[in-house]
């Protein structure tokens, strides 16, 4: 080779990869949380305080006890909420000893929980099989059966959690004729029981078919919580089968967290129905438990089970209905948080037309006014639509109530007592369920207040020995009696007039009670009641004062979400609709609502292009912070995050911690917050871990092993046992504590559940992470379960904050309801766990009016901060290329963490000298870390938290100094042998 | 010295190379890059089991974002317990050797498996999981095999982004019998080949984006053979025009013709890219075809909407006003009639009633609404509003205006009254096949009243 020809090939190769080296670092950088997290490298190192003051303990310092507890819990809250809703001839419970046949593929594949971010590993749950065998003895189930199952190549189907579709959902029963004829002859001898289960999955992402004409084939009219033409079969010859003597018996076990529609409990014979929801890891053992007598039944559903599906008014309007001019303004939803073009998630809207007329409220109020003969009712047939109503559920012994008494106590408050006796032989836990009826006036008919015929107010739950009687004694605020009255006195209002109370087995035996007490005409009446069990109470002054004032923060209570409410907003262009109203039942009855979008529509929030968006956030400037000024930023102090770790949220020295973070600093914890938050080395402020619930510690979705996965919410809710669902709160938090490593440099320190939206209707995919249709009892479990979790150090994200009761268009649907449906009905369940329980919560995906609810003011901070008097932040909803979630709408509006990455929208970036953004930045950072230092990641004490180069990056650098010392000799011995070589 | 120092930069080189391939290498239990194709090897473990069985499974969506997702996926279960799953996307249609396809993903999960009894009944279990570069897991699963039928079957999950539980379910079958040999038969057998649009003309920035122009005007743009988006192209003597949600510029030079098309790369940052077609003398006015539809502008609530008509086979088409209505319709002259029979529920049941459901069908593939039209053996009625008719005799491809008309409150009886100017040609017409008074039968049939 000639002299120096090496050179001049060396130093080209090296000054190629010194480009590389340094286009890499600035691109690299701008995704550095994800390449960190993905990678999992360290950003930071905590140097532990020696004199670290421990500030949450766990009480189980052995892991075993724990997970065994944990395990006896799920048992107990499964053998405490699955409801018998029917018994007859006392078939349950089984003698021990009884052999079972199971029937259907669902039975061999059992629904432990929902599918999507809240879904939890279920290899290791315990089966039907494992069940039975376990408590009735080796042996009890038919394992040919279970073998064929096994084999037959039948599988239930979800939906896909993203990018899936209701069209996907397949119940795939096997058939009849596949049963082979040597199986049937096993049945005999495993007769006792016919053991059929029932399953519908939901989950993340689509909600349940109700009825799509291309699913015709597989279910009944195209709707999934109807029986299959198989499984009405496999009904039919099992009916045959009882009557022959094949079987004796036949139990049904509803394993869904979505109410089927139970039109057929009544035929084929079947002798009991057990609904037991989705069971996690081991409810099937409490399940067992109720089947062998071990436990007596005391669930209470908490859904009404209804005949026919669709006779609730809120199905009228139930899915993601598109704009009809949406292809003017070129709108999209992207179903997809992969998916580029998510910007423009504005092309559906949901009409919620039934106002407060969810569930029993609508069929125990339409009931009351059909008795009554009133408010144009119609001719409602209450039997032929409700199947079980709210509250419902049996026992394997009878409770008798007498000595109903109402108190009002000096505070304004009420107690309600009654006695309680277990008249059967057999020992049994019983919920007592206590109603109320408010009056409805001219005046609510003049202001267009709705009443429910009759609301829950308060629960206890209490074992009860055979033939003992117990005496409960139950409170009832007289805030939870009040109405919100928007168009009136625009605040809470606690009317005159009569009030009625009443103990109820369930809500239709509660507005029973009341008509009795009425002196309604019996032959229209559906039952009986029992008008010793309601108490009236007389009420002689309107109050609109009292409840405008929020008790817990003195802030005046007044009308925040009339742009939600279409017949208020300013941009309808003259659409408007009718709530559903007991003034008119026939004539308000909702329907489908045809939408289009108006120019103030697109310019107040649907717009998803850059400039639309700065017109937003400058006039969001203007109305919410019009005199800022910048604030101190990047200003050392010698106060820490370790110092706060007991502070008040209003403690000065907040202020003075805050601004001590550079901008970027501050942005960078706002932005990056996809299941962590990041660490703030300037204030010494760790890095946490967040996990997803709402079934426990489920480390679903980084892709981890469960910690422990309990029953879906509607069973726990269904329990009306609080001591049992703080039980269970506990053992989240201490999962979290024994979840983290020791000495890692990040804790598992928050979670992202419970849910507390409602069951809208049966349909929707996520019911099995919310606990009800019923809102005051979702927030009355709620606020004990969130209390529990939060007494552990970790930090509780209730969602989805709010109206987002389906899955359906969830990016970015416009949400049309009226204020006080949101107050009564769906803020309810986020009261419990945030006023009550001072947990925080996630906002959702979709819209309040036009408005993203993480950028609706009124909502993140007129109702969290301003009347419930949140302390710390507010986490968005999965934001993963979700433009339409501006970081500039969120921080002016309440809204502080981001569930995702600021690739490709970092829209804070550049706005350090904007004193309204910087001020915003500096409330959003304050309220992170206000979550992590008082959570259990601060047990580190006063610790030192030091950022290190990510050890990629670090290569990076090293590659860059490599290849630039190579390059520059490379090229001087170039040149130097270019010379030589010239002289030569 | 020289040498010297250029051996020294040499073993700097390799040491620096080294330093850079041991900073992504996986951790020595991982055969993620050592062992690109994942065939079974002979190195059976000391307890291995004796069997190997190997699986394959195919998951296919559709939809924009589908093309990251829809792959095939080779499960081998090996003699010496590993569990290694391969994966093979069909996005980029590439058929190359699998050592160096950058679409086959060796080892995208790996474990271990065996032979288990699951709550009585015997299956295969399968442990599965995606390893990090850190050697980390996600996204693992446990999974249960059972035999159906001599085949084996269970569900792979799959993430959409590793380490996010955002999940996809390919259903996996397999067997004891060892189906391909190895990692390039397997791309062999579930290689797909990609099918460009019809088209007349293409632009190309020469790799990966191309614009299909179709004859009908439509021009579709594919970016690494996904559909990114639909536009428009027209061709008149002012040049070559193309339209992608806004008109673009046309670069016209002689017969060649380019634009350039911008795309969102998924992150927020946009790419330009020009597309060329070289020969552009192929593009005329685009054809008229059967699924051009008939459009015009409709009033609904107060708002206009473009309503357009796609007349198909066998008397049915479809009616677009907001929303799609399968319709039957029936051309009578230059009109055309549109019914339903069907149940109309929702959207469809509020918005039918407030559309017109006569048009006159123009050539330029405009519909222009009317109030209504009627039909007899040889005529059609065409009320142009409520008291003004047109008449055609589609026969003769003749027509005349200035008729007046009435129809009685029941809808039985048309009355018709014609101008006294009517051309002698029509005049005859009408006096051999016109009538003053018509009954109105079912779907707007018309007989004459004799007088």
């Amino acid at each position: 080779m000639k002299k120096g020809k090496i050179w001049k090939i060396l130093t080209p190769i090296f000054a190629v990869l010194l480009i590389v080296c340094i286009v890499a670092i600035p691109v690299t950088s701008g995704l550095a949380p994800i390449i960190n997290n993905f990678l999992k490298a360290d950003t930071h190192k905590v140097i532990p305080d020696p004199d670290a003051k421990i500030y949450f303990w766990t009480s189980w310092e052995n892991e075993e006890d724990l997970v065994a507890h944990e395990a006896e819990l799920c048992r107990q809250i499964e053998g405490e909420g699955a409801a018998l809703l029917v018994n007859r001839n006392n078939a349950l419970p089984l003698a021990k000893g009884s052999k079972i046949t199971p029937f259907s593929q669902s039975s061999f594949n059992l629904i432990y929980g929902g599918t999507g971010s809240g879904s939890m590993a279920a290899d290791d749950a315990t089966t039907l099989r494992m069940a039975l065998d376990s408590v009735f003895g080796e042996g009890t189930v038919n394992l040919e059966q279970w073998k064929f199952y096994a084999s037959a190549g039948y599988k239930r189907v979800n939906a896909a959690t993203t990018g899936g579709n209701q069209a996907q959902y397949r119940i795939n029963e096997v058939p009849w004729s596949k049963y082979p004829d040597a199986l049937k002859n096993t049945w005999k001898e495993y007769g006792d029981v016919a053991l059929v289960v029932l399953a519908r999955s939901g989950g993340e992402g689509a909600d349940l078919p109700s009825g799509l004409p291309e699913l015709e084939e597989y279910m009944t009219d195209g709707d999934y919580l109807r029986l299959c033409k198989e499984e009405i079969e496999m009904f039919e010859n099992l009916e045959k089968l009882k009557a022959d003597g094949t079987f004796k018996k036949i139990i049904v076990l509803l394993n869904s967290s979505n109410a089927l529609q139970l039109d057929f409990v009544d035929k084929y014979g079947i002798d009991a129905v057990l609904w037991i929801g989705d069971v996690g890891m081991t409810g099937t053992l409490g399940v067992a438990d109720i089947l062998a007598g071990d436990v007596n039944p005391s669930g209470r559903i908490v859904d009404t089970f209804m005949k026919d599906n669709h006779s609730a008014p809120a199905m009228e309007n139930f899915g993601a209905y598109k704009w009809t001019n949406g292809a003017d303004y070129e709108t999209a939803t992207a179903q997809n948080n992969t998916d580029p073009g998510i910007s423009k998630c504005n092309s559906d809207y949901v009409v919620y037309q039934e106002g407060i007329y969810v569930g029993y409220r609508y069929f125990e109020t339409r009931y009351e006014d059909y008795v009554l003969n009133q408010g144009n009712a119609g001719d409602f047939k209450y039997d032929d639509k409700v199947a079980f109503p709210f509250g419902f559920g049996l026992s394997y012994t009878d409770f008798e109530y007498s000595n109903f008494n109402i108190t009002e106590k000096a505070d304004g408050d009420f107690t309600a007592s009654v006695d309680v006796k277990n008249t059967g032989s057999v020992d049994g836990k019983h919920t007592v369920q206590i109603y109320f009826q408010s009056p409805y006036t001219e005046y609510d008919k003049t202001n267009l207040v709705e009443k429910a015929a009759v609301e829950l107010c308060g629960f206890d739950k209490k074992f009860i020995a055979a033939g003992a009687t117990e005496h409960f004694e139950i409170d009832i605020s007289r805030e939870d009696l009040t109405s919100y009255d928007a168009n009136g006195a625009k605040t809470y209002i606690f009317e005159d007039g009569d009030y009625y109370f009443t103990v109820g087995k369930n809500a239709h035996d509660a507005v029973n009670n009341i008509l009795m007490a009425k002196g309604a005409d019996q032959s229209r009446m559906s039952g009986t009641g029992n008008a010793s069990l309601a108490a009236k109470w007389t009420n002689s002054t309107f109050d609109k004062t009292t409840f405008a004032t929020s008790a817990k923060t003195g802030k005046p209570i007044t009308n925040l979400f009339e742009d939600a409410d279409l017949n208020k907003y300013s941009g309808n262009g003259g659409q408007t609709y009718t709530y559903l109203s007991r003034q008119d039942w026939v004539g308000t009855y909702p329907k489908t609502q045809v939408l289009h979008i108006t120019e103030q529509m697109w310019a107040d929030g649907l717009t998803h292009d850059e400039a639309g968006h700065v017109a937003i956030v400058e006039n969001m400037k203007s109305k919410y912070f019009p005199n800022a000024t910048m604030p101190a930023v990047n200003t050392p102090a010698d106060v820490k995050a370790g110092d706060l770790a007991t502070a008040s949220y209003d403690d000065p020295r907040w202020q003075t911690l805050i601004s001590e973070l550079p901008y970027t600093e501050a942005i960078t914890l706002i932005y990056n917050g996809f299941h962590f938050t990041e660490a703030a080395p300037t204030i010494g402020l760790p890095g946490t871990l967040d996990e997803n619930g709402p079934q426990g510690f489920t480390a679903s979705l980084m892709g981890g092993a469960s910690a422990m996965a309990y029953t879906s919410e509607d069973v726990m809710a269904s329990t009306y046992n609080r001591e049992l669902i703080a039980d269970m709160g506990s053992c989240i938090g201490e999962d979290f504590l024994h979840a983290s490593e020791e000495g890692a440099s990040q804790v598992y320190a928050g979670l992202y559940g419970p849910g507390a939206n409602i069951h809208r209707t049966p349909y929707s995919g996520r019911n099995f992470e919310y606990y009800s249709e019923d809102g005051w009892l979702s927030g009355q479990v709620a606020a004990v379960e969130v209390a529990a979790i939060r007494e552990k150090g970790v930090y509780v994200f209730t969602k989805h904050f709010a109206l987002n009761d389906q899955e359906e268009g969830r990016y970015g649907i416009a949400t049309w309801s009226n204020e006080q449906a949101i107050r009564e009905l769906y803020l309810e369940g986020f009261e419990g766990a945030v006023k009550v329980a001072g947990g925080n919560v996630m906002s959702s995906f979709n819209r309040l009016g036009v408005v993203w609810s993480g950028a609706c003011r009124n909502l993140m901070t007129g109702i969290l901060r301003d009347e419930w008097g949140m302390e710390g932040a507010a986490i968005t909803d999965c934001s993963v290329y979700a433009l339409y979630m501006d970081y500039r709408y969120g921080v002016l509006s309440g809204q502080d963490l981001w569930d995702g990455h600021s690739m490709g929208m970092a829209t804070l970036d550049g706005l350090d000298n904007d004193p309204a953004i910087v001020t915003a930045v500096q409330t959003a950072a304050k309220n992170i870390a206000y979550n992590v230092t008082h959570s259990h990641a601060m047990n580190i004490g006063n610790a030192t938290v030091i950022p290190i180069t990510p050890w990629w990056q670090t290569l990076i650098y090293v590659l860059t100094g490599v290849f630039g010392v190579l390059t520059a000799l490379c090229a001087v011995m170039w040149v130097v042998s270019s010379k030589k070589n010239k002289k030569a | 010295m020289k040498k010297f120092l250029a051996i020294a930069l040499v073993l700097c080189m390799v040491f620096v190379f080294a330093a850079c391939n041991s900073g992504t290498n996986q951790p020595a239990n991982d055969t993620k890059e050592t062992d690109k194709t994942s065939t079974p090897t002979d190195t059976a473990a000391p307890e291995a089991p004796k069997k190997s069985y190997q699986f394959t499974g195919v998951y296919e969506e559709e939809g924009s974002n589908a093309a990251m997702l829809n792959a095939a996926f080779l499960l081998n279960l090996n003699e010496d317990g590993t569990a290694v799953a391969d994966r093979y996307k069909f996005s980029q249609y590439d058929d190359s050797d699998a050592a160096t396809n950058p679409s086959f993903e060796a080892s995208y999960l790996s474990g271990t498996w065996k032979e288990v009894e699951k709550d009585g009944v015997p299956c295969l279990q399968i442990k599965l999981a995606y390893i990090n570069e850190d050697g980390t897991e996600s996204n693992s699963q446990t999974a249960y095999a059972y035999d159906i039928a001599g085949e084996y079957s269970f569900d792979l999950s799959f993430p959409v982004v590793p380490g996010m539980s955002y999940t996809r379910v390919a259903s996996m079958t397999g067997s004891e019998t060892k189906a391909y040999a190895d990692a390039n038969a397997f791309i062999q057998a579930f290689k797909r080949e990609f099918e460009a649009p019809e088209h007349v003309a293409e632009f190309t920035n020469g790799s990966n984006v191309t614009a299909y122009a179709q004859e009908d005007g439509t021009l579709l743009v594919y970016t690494n053979y996904a559909l990114t988006t639909e536009g428009k192209w027209t061709r008149d003597g002012e040049g070559l025009k193309v339209t992608l949600g806004d008109p673009v510029e046309v670069r016209e030079d002689g017969t060649s013709a380019a634009f350039t098309y911008s795309y969102d790369r998924g992150d927020g940052t946009m790419i330009d890219e020009e597309l060329v077609c070289e020969d552009i003398s192929v593009l005329g006015e685009p054809a008229v075809t059967e699924e051009t539809p008939y459009t015009t502008s409709v009033d609904l609530g107060g708002n206009p909407y473009t309503a357009s008509l796609v007349l198909g086979q066998d008397g049915k088409a479809k009616f677009t006003v907001a929303v799609d209505f399968d319709v039957d319709y029936f051309v009578t002259g230059s009109a055309v009639i549109l019914s339903t029979d069907q149940e109309l529920e929702g959207y469809q049941a509020q918005i039918w009633p407030g559309v017109p459901h006569t048009f006159i069908l123009n050539d330029d593939r405009t519909m222009t609404a009317v109030a209504n039209v009627w039909y007899s053996d040889s005529l059609t009625f065409i009320a142009l509003d409520e008291t003004n008719m047109k008449v055609e005799f589609p026969a003769y491809s003749m027509s005349a205006e200035g008729f007046t008309y009435s129809v009685n409150e029941e809808g039985t009886l048309l009355t018709v009254t014609a101008p006294e100017d009517l051309s002698d040609g029509f005049s005859q017409v009408w006096a051999g096949a016109g009538s003053e008074n018509w009954e109105v039968h079912e779907a707007g049939y018309l007989t004459p009243i004799e007088e």
